[in-house]
């Protein structure tokens, strides 16, 4: 186990080297995705399982978000936007609240039937589940309200250049004061 | 274990660091700050293992995780509206005109 632990932290190493060093951007959000999973590859073997799950659900979201996303000046796609990306994100803030919400129960070992009783979850601990929810929320009405960017207005074309004999100045005392 | 994944964590830390202080584009940033969430889960994880009773570093690691992806599809979401430069992109306004 000691070894599957210094291999994944390897991998993620690399993939977060490849991550900040790689010029694309697209291919640098799959390289992220990648160290993402292989820290949650990390955790599993530390016996985090639900740490693991999240990373994986974190590494689809993102890696569908950096591909689907028109991120001005980055490489090109390797698959090309749709639609259908809304579906995945809401379902995957939803997989991760879940996620955060059974994680944080101090009773789910004792009396599973109540674990998700929120009458039973610490102040503390209710405080920060909300604000990751409304983060994940924020998250999922930023992903879902995106719009194409539009074109800025082409710059106005300065005037033609008028001849000689139109551009000349009137004579000095005739013109207006 | 534990000092590997410890180790791990202050790579991908410095790594995050070096990414956004190097980077110039809006949504390069956001992903090189996306390593600093992931380095504070490793720790989060690695230092609970040992006590591993009731799993509250799992519970915070999970929270910091939900908050880095949320935190990555909003700048994401940012990024896509602003120029390569990270300023905001001039809107069209048809009454400006003039």
């Amino acid at each position: 186990m000691a070894a599957l632990t210094f291999l994944f932290a390897l991998l993620a190493v690399a993939g977060a080297g490849a991550a900040v060093l790689y010029p694309g951007l697209r291919r640098s959000g799959l390289a992220l995705a990648a160290t993402n999973l292989f820290v949650g590859l990390v955790a599993l073997t530390l016996q985090a399982v639900p740490v693991f799950l999240a990373e994986v659900v974190a590494a689809l979201l993102l890696a569908g978000l950096v591909q689907a996303f028109p991120i001005r000046g980055a490489d090109r796609a390797l698959w090309p936007p749709g639609g259908a990306l809304a579906p995945p994100a809401v379902l995957s803030t939803l997989v991760l609240a879940g996620l955060a919400w059974v994680a944080l129960q101090p009773v789910w070992s004792a009396s599973p039937n109540r674990a998700l009783n929120p009458a039973v979850l610490p102040q503390g601990q209710l405080v920060a589940l909300g604000a990751a929810v409304l983060l994940a929320i924020a998250a999922a009405l930023a992903v879902l309200t995106r719009r194409e960017p539009r074109r800025a207005q082409p710059v106005e074309q300065p005037p033609p250049r008028r001849t000689a004999s139109s551009t000349a100045r009137p004579p000095r005392g005739r013109g207006r004061r | 274990m534990t000092a590997v994944a410890l180790l791990a964590a202050a790579c991908l830390f410095a790594l995050g660091c070096f990414g956004v202080l190097v980077r110039r584009q809006p949504a390069g940033v956001v992903m090189a700050a996306q390593l600093l969430w992931l380095a504070v889960v490793l720790v989060l994880v690695a230092v609970n293992q040992p006590a591993g009773r009731l799993n509250r570093g799992e519970g915070f690691a999970l929270l910091i995780a939900v908050a880095g992806l949320a935190q990555v599809a909003v700048g994401l979401a940012l990024a896509q509206h602003a120029g390569p430069d990270g300023r905001e992109r001039e809107e069209a306004r048809p009454g400006r005109a003039g």
